[in-house]
Order: structure tokens, then C-alpha cells, then sequence
């Protein structure tokens, strides 16, 4: 009972803090659109949700592969990326994997790029949702 | 990037290379809304092809790139012209790539993400010195304060030409007595910012509790004893070099506040609610071995990466050849002059015995010496017998075969001992270990060579 009652509590921890998370790259997003202007926004946008695409593409393609001076490369675009719209989670992964290429650490790439390919794919989420509200607008 | 609203008054050409179109619209849009006009390049052929047009002085350079290397890049936009401003921007993963950068001539770098702030302020700082004449990185500083034509304060005199030019954090080390104020004194006065307030503060010297205060600065009423508004060195030195003496001694949680400094630019007094946007570059200084200090926990490492960019080691006078000689000159003329007397030199007995003391005060000994010798006698040529009698008798290195023999010890010989026994036992076996030499034994006890040397004359006496 005790146990079920930890990970119940542990569960809504972690809905809690990937909601701010979530929010926090939403705040970001908004911002960066400010930055560029309204009428740029969905061209932004758009480019941000292929650059995200074309790097994680190619991550997981060096990953597969083992090859790691693309790996490094789009590490490098990836967390540049993420730590620009506020993904801190993101961020921190993509370290970690950059951390292990120069290492030459083969054997972790499989556990860190699923868990780069799930946060990869809610940022992207969240760019389109904040793409569809743009074009509401 | 967030977006903080902020004043910037230049405005220029700026080139931007960056190879993430998402990103290169963001930096771009940063750009122009600040007024300034922008060349976008995503690769480095392109780059440089845009950069030969010849508009922009200031160059934000992306360092990995599809299809070059951006440190090579901008080395060859260095040479193309010496005077660009190179802003090198990284992600965190490579840190270490922008330090060799900035040891390559890059002005300053910013790690993703950085807020519009940071970004345009850079820009402003770059474009602020873009009417300074340059100086070339090969032309040494004709700086007036140091004193000796060896080939090793060349070289000293090299690099501080070189790091001058730019905002790159210098980071000092040496003994006591080499100078090591002398050198940050030269690398601001030979800047762009030489015009600028240079501050100075002793970490060691200040206890630690005050210490937070004598940097950030205070509000009245922030503690007792808070009477008046303080400004704190780092907000004094704005515009400026603020230089700090004996940075390994920084308190842990004040190495933290220095590290936020270093990241932001921005001072926060102790009770003020809001930071506010200094323009400084920090020179530091220690004569301990900071990555020692590092391995020992007693300093931040990301701090030390933050700090060691440009490291400048002044080396010991003992190591100098001549430059004994030409400095025992120099101050023997001033201080005759400053005390009205008339002194024609040294004889050549007194010269060779400064070549082969060991200076273990280095710069700052000789000093004394010459203003002791200067001050008790009337004039003519300098003898040995007018030499203060412990400098003379100083010869520490030849007495050190007079040392006693070392004994093997166990724990339980040392019982029984005082600590000071103990501790002359331990520096008398590790100077055996060395045959005898002083610079040697003191880095293997961690200790300072000048220290090791003041303890083997308290034994003579």
C-alpha cells in the first residue's frame, strides 16, 4: 500500500515537472516569436520544427550506425537548439550524448538516444501546438 | 534566446555565420532589430566569400560548421584583417573549443543560450572598439614597467601584446615577488580599455565575510556596519580591468557569485533587489597551482575553465639570467635619485653574486636590497661589503650540503616530536630526495619555493 502510494506520489511528481518543463519551452517559443515578429512567426516556426527534424534524423541515423562525427554534429545543432527554446531536458540528454561520442561510448547510445527520440518528439509536439495557435491568430 | 529590452547605441555591419536557419533567423532578427545591418552566411566558404566584400568588422562565428572547421575559419578571417571583431558562439558541449578560441584572437565567446542582453552587448562591446588602432599580435608591448631583456620576459612581453586586443579572461600565476600585479597592470594599459578604471583587490588580504561586499558592492542597511551605498570593485571597474590578486583563496560560496558575474556581466550589491549590467574584463592571479587547487576541491573546476583562458606564468627571478642585473640597475638609479645621493654601479663581485643567488623574494627582494644598500650608505660603486649582511650569507642552495642527513623515519618515530621538529624533518628528507633542490621540493610539498627558503634560514638563526 505504502509503495503504491510512493509511486502514485512519484507518477504526479514527474506529470508536475514535465508540465512546467512544458511550459517553460512554451514561455520560450512565444518569446523567440516575438523576437522575429508576427509575420515571420509561422516561417520560423516551420524552419524550427525542420531543423529539429533533419538533426534528430540524422542522430539517429549516425547512432544506428555508430558513427560518431555526425553523431557529435548533430548533437551539437540539437542541444543548441533545445537550450535556445528553454528544453533544459533536452539539453541535458544531448550533453550527455555528446559526452559519450568523444568518449568513443558505444554501448550507452542506445538507452540515450530513445530517451533523446521521446523528448525530441514533445518538443516538436509543442512547436506545433504553438504553430497551430499562431495560424489561428 | 530571451528577450530582455535593452539600450545599445552602435550600431555596424555585422556578419553572422551560422549554419541552424531556425537560429540564424533568431540572431538575425536580434540584429536588425537593434538597429544594426546583417550578413548571413550558413557555411564557411560562404562566410568568408561575404566576409572579403568587406563590410563587416564584427564576425559572429558559429564553430562547427558543415563544411569547415570555424576555429580555422576564423583564423583566416584574422588574417585577412587583423582588426575584426570575432564573436565565437558554441553550445555547452564545447567549452573548451571556445577557450582555444579565444587563445587564437577570438574577442569573446557566448555559449548557448544566451539572453538578447548578453548577445547585443557583446555586439556593442565589439563595435565600441572597432576606432581603436590595433596593434600587432607580433609586436611585443612596449611596456614600461617591466624591466629585462631575457628571452623569457620577451615572450612575456609577446603575449600580453597579443592578449591585450582582446576581452579574453588572463589568468596570472608565479611566486611571490614576480610581479604578477606589474603583468595585468601592462595587459590593461596596453588594451582598449586602458583609458578605463584598473581595480585591484587581494582576495587573501580581505577576510572573507567582507569579501562578497569589497567585489559586488552593498546597499545601506544590507547588514551592520552597512552605513552608506557601496559600489563594490566589480561595478568600480566598469569600463575597466578588475584585477584579483589571490583568487584561490576565494571563499566557495563567493566563487559561486563570481562564476554568475562571469556568466551574465551583471553585479548585484548585497540588499539590492535589481542586478545591474557591468562591462569588465577580470584578470586574476595566484602563486598556487590553481589546478592543483582545483584537484584539491578548494576550487571551482567550472570556474577554473571560466578563468585559465589566457595563462600568463611569470617565471622566477632565479630562472631570468641578466634580468637581475638590469632590474638591480634600474632601481639602484631610481632610489639614488629619490634619496639624493650618487651611486656608480656595481662591482663586478657584487654582480656575480646576484646571478647566483637564489632571490627566493624575487623582484620584490632585490627592490629591498638596492633601497637598504641606497638608504645606509653615501655613494660610489656598490661592494659586496655594502650588501645587507643576510643577503650575503644567504647562499641557501650551496649551503644545503650542511644539511643534516636524512633520517628513515616510521610513525612511531616522530612521537615524542613537536610539530615543527616533524615539519623540518619531512622538508630536510624531501630536499635529500632532490638532491638539494629548493624548486623541486617545494612543488612536491605543495608549498612555495620562497616559503621553503625562509624556513632554512629561521633554521640557520
Amino acid at each position: 500500500m505504502q509503495n503504491a502510494q510512493n509511486t502514485h506520489s512519484v507518477d504526479r511528481e514527474s506529470a508536475l515537472n514535465s508540465n512546467r518543463a512544458d511550459q517553460a519551452v512554451c514561455e520560450t517559443l512565444r518569446q523567440l516569436c516575438g523576437v522575429v515578429g508576427q509575420d515571420m512567426t509561422p516561417v520560423f516556426l516551420a524552419t524550427l520544427t525542420s531543423d529539429l527534424s533533419n538533426a534528430g534524423r540524422v542522430l539517429s541515423d549516425a547512432a544506428g550506425r555508430g558513427a560518431m562525427a555526425p553523431l557529435r554534429d548533430a548533437c551539437h545543432t540539437l542541444a543548441a537548439l533545445a537550450a535556445t527554446v528553454g528544453d533544459a531536458g533536452l539539453a541535458a540528454s544531448m550533453q550527455a550524448l555528446n559526452d559519450a561520442a568523444h568518449r568513443g561510448d558505444r554501448s550507452g547510445l542506445p538507452h540515450l538516444c530513445a530517451d533523446i527520440d521521446q523528448r525530441l518528439t514533445r518538443l516538436l509536439d509543442l512547436v506545433s501546438g504553438i504553430s497551430d495557435r499562431a495560424k489561428k491568430l | 534566446m530571451t528577450a530582455v529590452s535593452a539600450t545599445h547605441s552602435r550600431t555596424g555591419t555585422i556578419l553572422l555565420i551560422e549554419d541552424t536557419p531556425s537560429l540564424q533567423m533568431v540572431y538575425r532578427s536580434v540584429l536588425t532589430n537593434a538597429g544594426h545591418t546583417v550578413q548571413v552566411a550558413s557555411t564557411a566558404a560562404e562566410g568568408l566569400a561575404v566576409f572579403r566584400e568587406g563590410l563587416a568588422r564584427v564576425v559572429l562565428l558559429d564553430l562547427v560548421l558543415p563544411d569547415r572547421d570555424g576555429l580555422a575559419l576564423m583564423q583566416d578571417i584574422l588574417q585577412l584583417r587583423a582588426d575584426t571583431r570575432v564573436i565565437v558562439i558554441t553550445a555547452n558541449g564545447s567549452i573548451n573549443r571556445a577557450v582555444e578560441a579565444m587563445r587564437a584572437g577570438a574577442h569573446e565567446f557566448l555559449v548557448k543560450p544566451f539572453d538578447e542582453q548578453r548577445f547585443l552587448g557583446a555586439i556593442d562591446n565589439a563595435l565600441s572598439r572597432r576606432d581603436t588602432k590595433p596593434r600587432a599580435v607580433t609586436q611585443p608591448a612596449p611596456s614600461q614597467t617591466f624591466i629585462g631583456s631575457s628571452p623569457t620576459m620577451g615572450r612575456i612581453h609577446t603575449t600580453i601584446a597579443s592578449v591585450a586586443r582582446s576581452m579574453a579572461t588572463v589568468f596570472i600565476t608565479g611566486e611571490s615577488g614576480t610581479g604578477k600585479e606589474l603583468c595585468a597592470l601592462a595587459v590593461h594599459g596596453n588594451s582598449a580599455r586602458a583609458a578605463g578604471p584598473f581595480i585591484a583587490l587581494n582576495c587573501g588580504a580581505i577576510p572573507q565575510d567582507l569579501l562578497e561586499s569589497e567585489v559586488f558592492g552593498h546597499m545601506k542597511g544590507s547588514f551592520t556596519g552597512a552605513v552608506s551605498d557601496k559600489p563594490g570593485a566589480a561595478a568600480a571597474a566598469d569600463g575597466g580591468t578588475l584585477f584579483l590578486d589571490e583568487v584561490c583563496e576565494m571563499a566557495p560560496a563567493l566563487q559561486t557569485k563570481l562564476l554568475r558575474f562571469l556568466q551574465t556581466s551583471t553585479v548585484q550589491p548585497v540588499g539590492a533587489t535589481r542586478p545591474r549590467k557591468v562591462n569588465v574584463r577580470i584578470v586574476c592571479a595566484t602563486n598556487r597551482d590553481p589546478l592543483e587547487a582545483v584537484r584539491r576541491g578548494q576550487f571551482r573546476e567550472d570556474l577554473y575553465y571560466r578563468l585559465y583562458v589566457v595563462p600568463i606564468h611569470m617565471p622566477p627571478l632565479r630562472t631570468r639570467g641578466d634580468d637581475v642585473i638590469e632590474i638591480a640597475e634600474t632601481a639602484l638609479a631610481r632610489f639614488a635619485d629619490e634619496e639624493g645621493r650618487q651611486f656608480d654601479g656595481f662591482s663586478d663581485e657584487v654582480k656575480a653574486l646576484f646571478r647566483r643567488l637564489p632571490w627566493p623574494g624575487n623582484v620584490r627582494q632585490v627592490l629591498n636590497v638596492i633601497r637598504n644598500v641606497v638608504v645606509l650608505n653615501d655613494g660610489g660603486i656598490v661592494r659586496r661589503d655594502m650588501l645587507p649582511r643576510d643577503l650575503v650569507e644567504a647562499r641557501v642552495s650551496d649551503d644545503l650540503s650542511h644539511l643534516p642527513a636524512p633520517e628513515t623515519t616510521d610513525l612511531d618515530s616522530l612521537i615524542g616530536k613537536t610539530m615543527a621538529q616533524i615539519e623540518r624533518q619531512v622538508i630536510e628528507a624531501t630536499l635529500a630526495h632532490h638532491k638539494g633542490s629548493v624548486p623541486r621540493a617545494a612543488r612536491m610539498l605543495d608549498i612555495a619555493p620562497s616559503t621553503l627558503y625562509r624556513k632554512i634560514e629561521g633554521w640557520k638563526g
